[in-house]
């Protein structure tokens, strides 16, 4: 109940809230009130609420478009190569064609697929669009040969379950998704703070003292990321931070164990320290392109320090064109990297769409529900670039005037 | 005549450059005073090394340049012997300003106009060392008189309210914007009562950033302190752009080349500011410039750069009216408003010298049609010619030929007066 | 007559309050029709190269009624309302007007660079403007060629001399081989004043001047008709200006070509032209023969451009006083709105007519003067 009154609640303030915002920017309603117009007839607000809607747009259609291309998968050879992989018993029940068939339109029923392909698409979108709604799946289990469970739930978004990826019987995907990103975005939001608590400042100082020793040390680190494939500089790092310092290198699951944090540590300084080359790179060739600009030259001529320089206006300035990365960066430690996991033995997200590929049962509604999650974070990030970008830099106007 | 005051003195000044293990002399052998209160323009083309001789003033070469020889004396102190980034702090924007050529790219994009106005002052305000130890070192009882001499508390609110009032919001404040003005006011008042030596505040500083774009003639400055750049055309730069220098209260504001990137109508404009504006702040303008007309406007003396030396200098009625170097009747007799239709108009040809050889002999020999041939051996002194007007070039010496100058520049005054009687006359008839 | 009186009664529907209307123009060039607009244009072709001359004989490039403007978000901005002008056949004429003005754009929507909203540009009599087939665009590009202001910004930085120079004649295939292509590329460079060797170089290596005539060999080499030179020296110093002006001038002697000279400054444009028209907020305000305007400068706008220009003498320039122009200065009501009027035989100028008035009392007064 308690999910049918909050949802129906928000999706009705997210419809108002947007009636509200086209109805002002429109000039429809509150024109003589100058204030309201500000805050709600703002450009960047329309912007970004239209970019968000045509956004959801692409995202179903890139669904669409999967979930044929997946359904394809399914169905070739008259589905018989699909329900030969799903169903444990059917190399055994040669001799029975017409109970390996029930059983595999059973195990099919479990995933919710039927024949028709535009009803399955419409009971997707029905499941995953967000609003409350009362989800009931009865589970056959078809090594048994009855049914093994039956269970309801109140969810807004419903990604459909999981039954073959390692571990999960019937788990709902929207659960499996959130812990397994839960373990990502803890590696990942370390790796990227060290990325950018690190990055920003060696570029700096790189930019600062050109051609100085630090310069060419930084120079040297950065080339040397360049040159040597990812795979390998992991290991590299590997070696550095477990064999020689002495950090655990694999993952300790267990939340509560102390261990837990110190086991992170290893693959997001693995992460940070590379990725904090690219980072010093451009942030040390914006930071000389405006170092070399007239206002620099002007702020000087009018007696600021150096350090106010650097600080007010050149950090500034030349941070504009990255600061559009950051939400991608933070947002992408979501979704984890595949490699990284898989060197250190991390559970998170990117091992999960490799076994999802690798299985040889396909789980559907998994794959589906990542493609989902990572297109819906890819645009999310890039909407929150856009909107950050514009807040630092006045001269990007969204309004159509 | 009365004695003028020197503000600058430079002696035999040199500056080298280092491009790819080459040393190149750029400035070669200036001298120079700059008086109190004048107006110094320095004529040349790109090339000349006029802006490098300027920046030496200031600090600002670049990292490869450097000070070879000489001295430049400012108040008895040698810029020539400055050499970190603290010893400037004191004299570059503080004493002696720069205005550049490009307002679109002066000022920070990022920033509003008015931040980039009140860090200024800010910065400027803010109490030296020795002003906040003096203050330590007072007595109690040193302090309380200080503070008894000042107004008393409610007095300065009241003023700095009514200022903040009447400047930040035109006098038409609401109540949360009352608020923040008393706020605001209240610590002021503290601050100014105490007697401490203190910074300006943000909002005093808003408050004078106003005052200061009202000053260079920008309409609507309350609303237009919040404004960018990019909302300005290049005349309302130039003219923050100038609103700056004012913050700076310089002794010595050196214009490079400021109204090259305008239109001539914006230009006159910048021009005639800048002549007023040296009239109530009473500073000492060095002018830098390609364009000699533009100088005839604002300069009380002129001086003429080529090949990093000064070939003539003296007032503006010497250079236009008795100019004595080739160098300077070229760049006469190539202004277009001289042109006539039926003759090509008189250019000078070639380029300026390179500085990637030494110079040999004069520096303008190879380009100038009145060139004689000790002019490819030796360089000429500076010959004086009257107690303000000197010129370096061997025509002045007394065994040289008389040479005539181009007959374009011949009669310029003439002319010139004639042109002007005929503009002031269109004027008057419409005007009936 | 009936005209006037229709607009009146139009106008006199519009509040009060709006000082300022803008009405349909007198001044027309020969030859072109306001009615003559989109669905006429495609029976402009007729096959006949742009070089045959269609009806009118002394004008080369025409422009009537053009609007200009550009689109920012939904909305339309329109720089250059209802301009019409006609470029006589060898002439120099001269696009005077602050930045902003539209002068610019209009150089460039003859060079087809920027499309025009509403009227037409004529070429020869053949219609040059709107959808007129990539081929004829192309031949088009062969008969005008452009100066442009920066020449550092306008050469192609990673590509030597002789690449930038024989662009055109690549593109127009204007060489039957490739020692024909070299003899013209080296002929240019000896022209604008810069030795064949320099070919092999490349633009950074030039100073400002330098580049500005290489600019103008690259335009001059493929024989161009009509030439806009857009702002060619402003980027420049004066000592070098004239160079590049005379250069100007010599080519269009020599090849009988018409030249666009579009500036800010008068003084430049005077000595360089034999037409001038002065253009504000995107119309023409005065036009009238470079010795004329400077003789008898009658809009304000003129007279504040030409009193800005700086003389160079500091007794004169040190009491000078600059006319500034104030378009409200006018005070147009709606019943005598602004057109452009032809004041004296080839002088006109944008008033009305109150200022018509005036301004014609002006040059009888000055005709009788000079008989004294």
């Amino acid at each position: 109940m308690a999910t049918y009154i909050i949802g129906y609640t928000l999706i009705a303030l997210v419809v108002i809230f947007v009636i509200f915002v086209e109805l002002v920017s429109h000039k429809v309603i509150f024109t003589k009130s100058p204030k309201i117009q500000m805050i709600f007839g703002h450009p960047l607000l329309r912007y970004s609420i239209r970019r968000f809607g045509s956004a959801i747009i692409s995202i179903l259609l890139a669904i669409t478009a999967t979930f044929f291309l997946i359904r394809f998968k399914v169905d070739a050879n008259g589905g018989e190569s699909f329900c030969s992989t799903i169903v444990s018993t059917w190399d055994k029940l040669k001799n029975q064609p017409a109970i390996r068939l029930d059983l595999c339109n059973k195990m099919k029923a479990n995933l919710g697929l039927t024949d028709n392909w535009f009803k399955d698409l419409f009971t997707y979108f029905y499941n995953i669009l967000p609003f409350p709604k009362t989800i009931c799946l009865s589970y056959f289990d078809v090594d048994t040969n009855a049914m093994s469970f039956s269970d309801c739930r109140n969810t807004i978004m419903y990604l459909g379950r999981a039954f073959f990826v390692a571990g999960s019987n019937g788990e709902y995907v929207t659960d499996l998704l959130f812990s397994k990103m839960g373990i990502s975005f803890q590696v990942g939001i370390i790796g990227s703070l060290i990325e950018v608590g690190l990055g920003y400042p060696m570029g700096i100082l790189m930019a600062r003292h050109k051609d100085g020793v630090f310069d060419r040390i930084g120079n040297a680190y950065i080339i040397s990321i360049d040159a040597i494939p990812g795979v390998a500089y992991y290991y590299i790092w590997m070696i550095l931070l477990c064999t020689l310092i002495g950090l655990p290198s694999s993952y300790v699951s267990n939340p509560a164990d102390p261990m837990h944090f110190v086991s992170i540590l290893p693959a997001a300084l693995t992460m940070g320290f590379t990725g904090m080359a690219g980072i010093a790179l451009w942030v040390r060739r914006y930071m000389l392109d405006e170092f070399n600009s007239d206002y620099v030259k002007f702020a000087r001529a009018k007696g600021l320090s150096e350090r106010r320089i650097l600080g007010v206006h050149v950090l500034r300035n030349a941070i504009v064109p990255l600061v559009r990365s950051i939400p991608a960066a933070i947002l992408g430690a979501l979704l984890g990297t595949f490699f990284l996991e898989k060197i250190y033995g991390i559970p998170g997200i990117g091992i999960l769409a490799y076994q999802v590929e690798t299985a040889s049962k396909l789980d559907v509604y998994v794959l589906q529900g990542i493609i989902i999650i990572s297109a819906l974070i890819s645009v999310v990030s890039y909407l929150l670039g856009d909107i950050v970008t514009a807040i630092i830099d006045p001269r990007i106007s969204f309004s159509d005037d | 005549m009365e004695e003028k005051k020197k503000i600058l003195e430079v002696k035999n000044l040199c500056v080298g450059f280092l491009s790819h293990g080459k040393k190149m002399n750029v400035i070669r052998n200036i001298s120079l005073d700059v008086y109190k209160g004048e107006t110094f323009a320095i004529v040349g083309e790109s090339g000349s090394g006029k802006s490098v001789f300027t920046k030496t003033f200031t600090g600002m070469l670049d990292s490869n340049g450097f000070i070879s020889d000489g001295t430049i004396m400012y108040h008895g102190q040698d810029l020539a012997k400055l050499k970190t980034m603290k010893d400037w702090m004191g004299i570059r924007g503080r004493k002696i300003a720069t205005i550049f050529q490009d307002p679109m790219t002066s000022l920070n994009p990022l920033l509003t106009i008015g931040y980039q106005i009140e860090e200024v002052l800010m910065v400027h305000s803010k109490p030296t060392k020795e002003e906040l130890d003096a203050y330590k070192a007072l007595s109690d009882k040193e302090k309380a008189e200080l503070s008894a001499n000042k107004p008393s508390l409610e007095e300065l609110e009241e003023k700095y309210y009514k200022q903040e009032i009447k400047y930040l919001y035109e006098g038409k404040a609401n109540f949360i914007q009352k608020l923040l003005a008393k706020r605001s006011a209240k610590r002021r008042a503290k601050l100014t009562k105490s007697g401490k030596p203190h910074g300006m505040l943000r909002r005093e500083a808003t408050v004078e950033a106003i005052k200061l774009l009202t000053k260079v003639r920008i309409p609507q400055p309350a609303q237009r302190v919040k404004d960018y750049p990019f909302q300005y055309s290049g005349g309302m730069r130039q003219r923050v752009v100038i609103a700056i220098a004012l913050a700076c209260r310089p002794e010595i504001l050196i214009c490079d080349e400021p109204t090259t990137a305008l239109d001539v109508t914006v230009q006159s404009q910048i021009l005639e500011l800048i002549k007023e504006l040296q009239r109530e702040y009473k500073w000492t303008t060095i002018f830098i410039t390609h364009d000699l007309g533009v100088v005839a406007n604002v300069a009380d003396r002129i001086a003429v750069m080529y090949g990093g030396q000064i070939v003539e200098y003296g007032t503006a009625e010497d250079i236009f009216y008795e100019p004595a170097h080739p160098y300077t009747w070229a760049l006469l007799s190539s202004l277009p408003q001289l042109g006539t239709k039926e003759e090509p108009l008189v250019y000078i040809k070639g380029n300026p010298p390179a500085f990637t050889s030494e110079i040999i002999g004069d520096a303008f020999a190879i380009r100038n049609e009145y060139a004689m041939k000790i002019d490819y051996v030796m360089d000429p002194p500076m010959f004086k010619i009257s107690d303000t007007h000197y010129a370096k070039t061997w025509l002045l010496d007394k065994n040289a030929p008389k040479v005539k100058k181009p007959a374009i520049i011949e009669n310029l005054r003439e002319r010139m007066k004639a042109a002007a009687k005929e503009l002031q006359r269109e004027e008057a008839v419409f005007n009936e | 007559m009936n005209k006037e009186e229709t607009m009146v009664s139009e106008v006199s529907e519009v509040k009060e309050d709006r000082l300022y209307i803008e009405a349909e123009p007198i001044y027309r060039p020969e030859n072109a029709s306001r009615n003559n607009k989109k669905g006429s244009k495609l029976k402009e072709h007729d096959g006949t190269s742009l070089s045959t001359i269609k009806g009118d004989k002394e004008n080369i490039v025409t422009l009537s009624h053009v609007d200009i403007g550009f689109k920012l978000g939904t909305d339309l901005r329109v720089v250059v309302k209802d301009f019409n002008l006609a470029i006589k056949r060898g002439e120099i004429f001269g696009l005077v007007g602050e930045s902003g003005s539209g002068k610019t754009t209009v150089g460039r929507s003859i060079m087809r660079i920027i499309p025009i909203l509403d009227g037409e540009i004529r070429y020869n009599g053949h219609l040059i403007s709107g959808n007129i087939g990539s081929k004829r665009a192309k031949e088009l590009k062969t008969k005008i060629q452009m100066i442009f202001q920066d020449p550092s910004a306008s050469l192609n930085d990673r590509a030597n001399v002789d690449y930038i120079v024989s662009e055109g004649l690549r593109a127009f295939h204007l060489y039957k081989s490739e020692e024909e292509r070299l003899e013209k590329v080296e002929n240019i460079m000896k022209r604008v004043g810069l030795r064949p060797e320099h070919l092999k170089r490349y633009p950074h290596e030039f100073s400002g001047g330098q580049r500005q005539r290489i600019g103008i060999a690259r335009c001059m080499v493929v024989n161009p008709e009509v030439v806009i030179a857009d702002e060619p020296i402003s980027a420049l110093d004066v000592s070098i200006r004239a160079q590049v002006l005379n250069l100007i001038k010599e080519f269009q002697k020599e090849n009988n070509m018409t030249v666009i000279f579009i500036a800010h400054d008068l003084s430049v444009v005077k000595y360089i032209s034999d037409r001038i028209g002065v253009i504000y907020g995107g119309r023409l305000v005065e036009l009238a023969s470079a010795n004329r305007l400077f003789e008898m400068p009658l809009h304000p706008y003129t007279r504040s451009l030409l009193s800005a220009v700086p003389i160079p003498d500091p007794q004169v320039e040190r009491y000078k006083k600059v006319v500034t122009y104030d378009p409200m200065q006018h005070h147009y009501r709606w019943d005598d709105v602004p057109d452009f009027y032809e004041v004296e035989p080839g002088h006109y100028v944008r008033c009305n007519h109150a200022e018509l008035k005036k301004y014609k009392e002006i040059i009888s007064k000055e005709k009788k003067g000079g008989k004294k």
